[in-house]
């Protein structure tokens, strides 16, 4: 390292990193039962919603399976991942969940358009459950979903 | 210290398959993130099976599926332009109406798909596990290339369809039309060849399907660059184009080919096509697993070492230069590398030690020219970003460090 030694530059970032996440750390806590049957509730009707689409793609997945390959996935993020994954489902939540239309479809993204954002997060996280896990090193990408 | 050493975030193919996701230069303070850590360059994708999922419909065609998508990619680039961030565009994947697998797309997680070509596209161990399921998907689903990255059979040479995306995207983006449309200053041709495009290799003699075969994917790489030339010179060959992009991984077998033996095999493709690249050809490669392993001896030089006296592309100080398009550093690696370490603190620390040693004139930084950060928002499922998932937008000490490098154009 140049100018700083490593034991004052690991205090210093692990200090900046406390307090860089408390928001984050105070966003994510551990879900009541209700929050995770509503969650779980949340990503069956996603995983449903995917299944029915046009192409088959994800006709095969059961939907109590996918989400069990989710809790599994999810139990072993730390806390900001499992924070993301809370916060998404959560505004995906009865009512107000997309259908496969939504979920294939290719916003335009304009500025500020924070359902796209949402909906595009949910469908990674619904294919967490219902597609190949990704190879070591491997970027998992977004499906290029069938049109409806 | 390195005269230049420029800094790159690459936003990731989210922003090319859906636009308004954390990939999209647009989306949050993404532009905020840009000025505020002096970050001059950006990597967006230009993803063709969003872009032209209808042969029979141009990729610009107002009335075509990607029409919207196309939209936003433009006015990404078009943002990226007023602030003054220069843009290298990735062209990415292949329509299955390209490469000839149409028929297998409608059978996607089928066994069917499963098992085409698996030796080019699984693991063995991951092929194993899917035999011992009773080859049935909906009990093992198991990691495997994606049909987009097959390579078309019928090449990638002037008259092959990749030749006319190509040439649309260079005819709509090339510098030349600064001034009156959104320009980017680099056209990357391939995204890690070596790790996932497919075959990588002809088959093996002998009975077992996963032997390695011939190396084979190095013409087809050869063929782009070669393609490529021919059709930036028709509009006055003005933009950088980035290739071969590799993939730093040290995985093996089928699958992925180290990226020394792609390289040498690549400059013996190139020779025996007579294509010789010129100075807006730029060798482009990943960094992940040096700034990660915290390496002096690093990936980089001995690819390098490699290019030094047959490589004719793009060079500044001491040739040959290499522009590392991708990398960053990933939690998963810190919490395995370094477990008594802080992740966070680690990520920091391996970018601001990667830093100092790329940012010099020898030694690891000799010939290094551009050293890239993979997102500003984490991906859940790849993460090495600089912010914490969103919504969060929680900046990580990684963050700082970032912000506090030097700005170079």
């Amino acid at each position: 390292m140049s100018g700083i030694d490593r034991r004052r530059f690991l205090l210093a970032v692990v200090g900046t990193a406390g307090a860089g996440l408390a928001g984050s750390m105070d966003a994510w806590a551990a879900p009541t039962s209700t929050q995770a049957q509503a969650r779980a509730a949340t990503y069956r009707a996603l995983v449903r919603s995917l299944g029915g689409g046009p192409d088959g793609r994800f006709r095969h997945v059961d939907s109590t399976a996918a989400h069990r390959r989710y809790r599994r996935w999810y139990g072993a993020q730390p806390a900001a991942v499992r924070a993301h994954a809370d916060a998404v489902l959560d505004e995906l939540g009865s009512p107000g969940r997309p259908g496969y239309a939504e979920l294939a479809g290719r916003p335009k993204g304009t500025r500020g358009g924070r359902r796209g954002a949402v909906v595009a997060a949910a469908l990674a996280l619904v294919c967490v459950g219902c597609e190949p896990p990704p190879a070591e090193d491997e970027r998992p990408e977004l499906p290029t979903l069938a049109p409806a | 210290m390195s005269a230049v050493l420029r800094r790159i975030i690459d936003l990731g193919a989210g922003g090319g398959t859906r636009p308004g996701s954390t990939g999209d230069y647009r989306f949050d303070d993404n532009r905020l993130y840009f000025a505020e850590t002096n970050t001059t360059w950006v990597r967006l994708w230009a993803d063709w099976p969003t872009l032209q999922p209808d042969p029979a419909r141009a990729a610009d065609d107002p009335d075509g599926q990607g029409a919207a998508v196309l939209d936003a990619l433009d006015d990404q680039i078009r943002a990226a332009n007023d602030d003054g961030v220069k843009v290298i565009l990735q062209l990415y994947r292949f329509p299955l109406w390209a490469n000839g697998l149409e028929a297998l797309g409608a059978q996607r997680n089928t066994d069917a798909e499963i098992s085409y070509a698996y030796p080019d596209r699984i693991a063995p161990a991951d092929w194993a596990r899917y035999v011992a399921a009773g080859r049935d998907p909906a009990r093992v689903n198991p990691s495997r290339r994606a049909l987009e990255f097959a390579i078309p059979a019928e090449g990638l040479g002037p008259d092959s369809a990749w030749a006319g995306f190509f040439e649309f995207a260079y005819a709509r983006w090339h510098r030349g039309v600064a001034g009156s449309r959104p320009y980017v200053h680099g056209i990357e041709l391939v995204n890690e060849p070596n790790f996932q495009l497919w075959p990588q290799r002809a088959p093996a003699a002998g009975g077992d399907p996963f032997a390695l075969g011939e190396l084979t994917a190095q013409a087809s790489v050869a063929q782009m660059m070669q393609t490529a030339a021919s059709v930036a010179a028709r509009y006055g060959d003005d933009t950088l184009i980035f290739a071969p992009s590799f993939a730093d991984s040290e995985l093996g077998g089928r699958t992925v080919t180290q990226y020394d033996e792609f390289a040498a095999h690549l400059l013996d493709a190139l020779a025996a096509i007579g294509h010789q690249p010129g100075a807006t050809a730029v060798w482009s490669h990943h960094n992940y697993t040096d700034l990660e392993r915290r390496s002096t001896d690093t990936k980089a030089q001995r690819l390098r070492a490699l290019l030094a006296g047959r490589w004719t592309g793009y060079s500044e100080g001491e040739a040959p230069t290499v522009f590392m398009t991708e990398g960053g550093v990933r939690l998963s690696k810190m919490a395995s590398y370094y477990p008594a370490e802080e992740r966070l603190a680690a990520q920091a620390l391996s970018w601001q030690q990667g830093w100092d040693r790329h940012h010099r004139d020898d030694g690891p930084g000799a010939g290094i020219a551009m050293l890239a950060q993979y997102t500003t928002y984490a991906d859940p499922r790849f993460d090495s970003g600089l912010l914490d998932p969103w919504p969060a937008v929680v900046r990580r000490p990684a963050y700082a460090v970032w912000a506090s490098l030097p700005r170079y154009e």
